[in-house]
């Protein structure tokens, strides 16, 4: 098996490089594990000022693949999410646009919860906001809604609501246990969780709406994070429509020739082995397997030796501060990269030439978020191999 | 809240809050002092086993046969606390006259078999090399033959609570948490204490100042001019996160010590070891040193120890009595009460130090014997014949499951942690009161709700030390928001008191689980920093 | 003077024990199977060694709840029941084990950020209800 270009990973990273890759028309295979920690994605990314171009790729490939963001260039809004906090930021999911604190501020909004739903507390929210700003929040309230038409009293998580929304019959009595509440038309807006839905959240958020005249909005997710579980199949059926070569498994090893890796084993009772001229690497942390932690911490296929901050670790270093709420160096390793994003080893040189990196387990981009992740795909892409 | 008292009880470990309960069912008018919670300090980071003493065999056989005496009214008054350990001692051909070795051991506990009768302990039996490695199959394959016992286990913390609740039951004062900061003394008397409660001061006086304090015994002793010396001796303990053995191995370690992993609730400990300590009771830290020396030392008798996740360490103090000139593990675990008068004069206090968990009631039992002598009361002990509370009749699991919709293992943890008195904490929560809230360690609405209104708990640590709440593999990630909600609906907090009490529990736990970072827990510390990341940074406003 | 009497004793049934061990034998391990079955620890089969410490890679992301059946409750969403099985190591009458096994393997192993293996617990549960 053959292709111009292997990515390993197909998490944010993995699929910014493939989009990029793709759209060089480059012959592109992804080989992944199924998931990766895009899916605690809460619908919202930081984007501290990164160039663009990367950005506006992985949105509308996720618009194809039917995740839709709202993209603002230069401002952020604040946006809430299920557990009271607001995320300020300028790229988010369509579904959360209304609400933002400055849409919802002085208005009537209902913010509403379910008796079957024990994981969302809407009353949190509530009175967190209504400490800080008493006069703006005089209007917000809450209700909890039981959902017997659906689950009878059985307790479920906002996964399984979701998932149970997908399907006709218990949409439909979702949508008309909402509508017989008698007072809902008399609030501005009303919040629901993130738990409209999977893939045919567009759907479900139009007939909500066309029976109700507040305008309807969702919250940013908290984990277990519907949010996260949309991205991963957006992201997917994105990599399908645009024709991009996906095997679902992990990559076992490589063949080399002289500093040139040749080839990715796949793991599996096959062992088939895909020959490639580029290789780019973004198998996520901790999280996706990317580094393993035990004495020592140790990159699984390449055998990348893993920095903190400009040295080798050797296994004896304290990784750990006593405070939780510090940097911790622990968190911060990953693998060092040069200009061009190729891992470099203990000397600081660069041992695999058509080898690059992307994503959270490079060390530099420990803690930015997905807009690292995001750029730094794209960068490793668009390099000559 | 009186000024008055007979007797001031310090310490809400298993001595404190059993010496109380004990004043407390004499009729004595007791005050139980507690800085922190019922067991934060060296009971609760105990192994949790009440054992018979089989060391003592040789040389003593009097605190042996005490021992398991004592273990057996252990189980008669808290039987739902306790589970039974049934352990494992494999011996392997490296050791030298391993074939004698083997024989010598099964004589021990043979002779021991008489003693374990008491405590209500299963005969011991001895195991060829292919029979151990059938019913345990982690074991080294070098093996020639283990020899099995009996042990049990008790929720430590628990117990504590359930001491010091069945001394309110019986007219005792609880004040906690409030920290004593000196006696006042008078001349060759110590009339009382002064204790800051809540940022205030009060003097609060007694006939018998009790000091149980344990590892602060000698700092508090000091202040009154008194003379206690113990050498304090700091044990460690790794939690793994599931069970990886199905009975308790025994495995000797680097130096020659004996160190034990035990399957205890849905959990592992491994443990323990034994350093002198001389630093901060309040601030004590798992060293590499220590994490490494108990994998070194059980490698040698299940050898894949080291791919299993560990989640957490537990660190306390021994309070063991002082002797110059004698190696940590050869000190002598007996107790012994201080009494004041006698040494240095001073009347009005005695002190306790010394002791194992197993011993507790009788240690107890002495130090109120003293007390009710020097208050010139006749009474007898009666810890030994009523049960604590929820310990009156056993529970069976298949019908409270069924009584209240929950399945029955679920009810079995509830069980074991309630007993009779189950039935008031279903009633304590609403219809939603049985949705569970912690769901590593099954933990439910309605027991949160029972915990602050009638176990005295303030604050998401002492629930974690009252239901095992948070203490599970997640380490919150899944319940800390919702649990807190409920504590803070309770105990009538505002938003910002009940972050406070989310930072203060994550940061205490991540002390614990900081120096077994490194092993397979980093991914679970990777999502948990996403979650508290964006509860933290993203706050309203 | 105690310690005398105590060596002598051991020293005693020492010679007690050697006698048994050749006149006497007993099936220790099934009198240890009758008398130590201890409540909820089901033996660990070496078999099923791996699958079991590979449940341990669950980080509680709850992402699984996505091939939950509405019969059900929350108990037997799939991050309980794997929680439940093998840790927790009782009750293994859960009805839903029955059901939704294959959507479990699809569904649920597709979004496991870490890799639990999903079809393993087939096997488990099998190997649980044999006790």
């Amino acid at each position: 098996m053959e292709a111009e270009v292997i990515v390993i990973g197909c998490g944010p990273a993995g699929f910014s490089a493939a989009l990029g890759a793709s759209a060089n028309g480059k012959d592109v295979t992804v080989i992944s594990n199924p998931a990766s920690a895009a899916g605690f994605f809460s619908g919202a990314v930081f984007a501290p000022g990164h160039p663009y171009k990367a950005m506006d790729l992985f949105v509308d490939a996720l618009h194809d693949g039917g995740y839709t963001f709202k993209f603002h260039r230069n401002e952020t809004k604040q946006i809430l999410a299920e557990n009271g906090g607001a995320i300020e930021t300028g790229i988010y999911s369509e579904m959360s646009g209304v609400s933002e604190t400055s849409n919802l501020f002085k208005k009537r909004v209902l913010f509403i919860g379910f008796e079957n739903l024990r994981e969302y507390i809407p009353e949190l929210i509530c009175s967190r906001f209504r400490e800080k700003y008493p006069e703006l929040t005089a209007g917000w309230g809450v209700r909890r809604i039981k959902l017997e038409s659906i689950v009878r009293d059985a307790w479920i998580s906002k996964i399984t609501l979701a998932r149970l929304l997908e399907e006709k019959e218990y949409r439909a009595r979702f949508i008309e246990t909402i509508l017989r509440l008698n007072d809902i038309m008399d609030y501005d807006a009303v919040i629901f969780p993130a738990v409209l839905g999977i893939d045919s959240s567009a759907e479900i958020f139009r007939e909500l709406q066309k029976g109700l005249k507040p305008e309807i909005g969702e919250l940013l997710s908290v984990i277990p994070s519907v949010n996260g579980i949309r991205l991963l199949r957006a992201i997917r059926m994105a990599l399908k429509k645009r024709g991009i070569n996906f095997i679902p498994s992990m990559g076992a090893g490589f063949t080399l020739s002289g500093r040139l890796i040749t080839g990715i084993k796949i793991a599996g009772d096959t062992k088939e082995i895909m020959n490639a001229g580029k290789i780019i690497y973004a198998p996520g942390r901790f999280i996706g397997g990317g580094i393993k932690s035990g004495r020592q911490f140790v990159e699984p296929l390449f055998g990348l030796p893993i920095f903190n901050g400009k040295r080798a670790l050797t296994g004896y270093e304290v990784l750990y501060n006593d405070s939780y709420w510090d940097e911790h160096a622990g968190f911060r390793v990953g693998v060092k990269v040069d200009e061009l994003l190729r891992p470099l080893n203990e000397y600081g040189e660069v041992f695999l030439e058509n080898l690059f990196a992307a994503g959270s387990i490079i060390q530099q981009f420990s803690g930015v978020g997905m807009s690292g992740s995001v750029y730094s795909g794209y960068s490793a892409s668009q390099d000559a191999a | 809240m009186d000024n008055r008292y007979d007797v001031i009880v310090i310490g809400g470990g298993v001595n404190g809050t059993g010496i109380a309960r004990d004043c407390a069912m004499r009729g004595i008018k007791t005050l139980l002092v507690e800085k922190d919670d019922f067991g934060a300090g060296t009971t609760g980071a105990s192994s949790g086993m009440i054992h018979g003493g089989a060391r003592y065999m040789l040389h003593d056989v009097e605190t042996t046969k005490k021992s398991c005496l004592d273990s057996g009214y252990i189980q008669k008054i808290a039987h739902h606390l306790i589970f039974r350990i049934p352990f494992l001692i494999p011996v392997t051909s490296r050791e030298k006259f391993s074939r004698i070795n083997l024989n010598l051991i099964d004589a021990y506990f043979e002779a021991y078999d008489k003693f374990a009768v008491l405590k209500g302990g299963k005969p011991h039996t001895r195991l060829t090399k292919e029979q151990a490695l059938r019913i345990e199959p982690g074991l080294r394959k070098d093996l020639i033959g283990a020899v099995t016992m009996d042990e049990w286990g008790i929720d430590s913390h628990r117990l504590c609570l359930l001491n010091a609740l069945s001394a309110r039951e019986h007219g005792a004062a609880v004040l906690k948490p409030a920290e004593v900061v000196g006696f006042l003394i008078e001349g060759r008397r110590a009339k009382g204490i002064r204790v800051s409660d809540n940022g205030r001061y009060r003097e609060v006086f007694a006939k018998l100042i009790v000091n149980a304090s344990g590892p602060w015994i000698m700092n508090l002793s000091r202040g009154a001019g008194l003379d206690v010396k113990i050498r304090p001796g700091k044990g460690v303990h790794l939690v793994f996160e599931r069970r990886y053995s199905n009975y308790g191995v025994i495995a000797k370690a680097v130096d020659g010590r004996q160190i034990f992993i035990i399957p205890y609730k849905n959990m592992s400990l491994l443990g323990t070891t034994d350093d002198d300590y001389y630093g901060d009771p309040d601030n004590q830290s798992v060293t590499q040193d220590e994490v490494e020396y108990l994998l070194q030392g059980m490698e040698s008798a299940l050898p894949d120890i080291r791919n299993y996740r560990i989640i957490s360490t537990t660190s306390g103090i021994r309070v063991t009595l002082f002797e110059w000139g004698k190696n940590e593990d050869d000190l002598s675990r007996y107790h012994r009460v201080f009494d004041h008068e006698k040494v240095e004069g001073i009347s009005g206090i005695i002190s306790i130090a010394g002791g194992k968990l197993a011993s507790y009631r009788l240690m107890s039992e002495e130090a109120t014997d003293l007390a009710c002598e020097k208050l010139g009361i006749n009474a007898r002990c009666r810890t030994h014949l009523v049960p604590l509370p929820g310990g009156e009749e056993m529970q069976d699991p298949e019908e409270i499951g069924k009584q209240y919709g929950i399945p029955a293992f679920v009810a079995r943890r509830l069980i074991a942690r309630y007993g009779a008195r189950i039935h008031s904490v279903m009633e304590a929560g609403d219809a939603t009161g049985r949705s569970p809230v912690c769901i590593c360690e099954s933990v439910l609405e309605a027991e949160i709700r029972y915990a602050v209104r009638k176990e005295m708990a303030k604050s998401l640590l002492d629930l974690s030390r009252r239901t095992g709440f948070g203490t599970g593999p997640c380490h919150g990630a899944q319940c800390l928001l919702r649990g807190s909600w409920i504590l803070a609906e309770e105990l009538k907090l505002s938003i910002d008191e009940m972050d406070g009490m989310i930072q203060e529990f994550l940061q205490k736990t991540w002390q614990k689980r900081m120096p077994v970072l490194n092993y397979n827990q980093a991914p679970q510390e990777e999502m948990n920093r996403f979650i508290f990341q964006l509860w933290r940074t993203g706050h309203g406003g | 003077m105690k310690f005398l009497y105590s060596i002598i004793f051991l020293g005693i049934v020492f010679f007690k024990i050697l006698l048994k061990r050749f006149f006497i034998r007993r099936d220790e391990e099934s009198i240890l199977r009758s008398e130590f079955e201890p409540e909820g620890i089901f033996s660990i089969e070496n078999n099923a060694r791996d699958g079991y410490a590979s449940f341990s890679r669950c980080i509680n992301c709850g992402l699984c709840g996505i091939s939950f059946s509405p019969e059900n409750s929350l108990w037997d969403d799939p991050r309980f029941l794997i929680d439940v099985i093998s840790r927790n190591l009782y009750d293994t009458n859960q009805k839903c084990y029955q059901r939704n096994l294959a959507l479990w393997r699809e569904s649920s192993e597709f979004l496991c950020p870490v890799g639990v293996p999903f079809d393993k617990i087939i096997e488990f549960v099998g190997l649980a209800k044999k006790r």
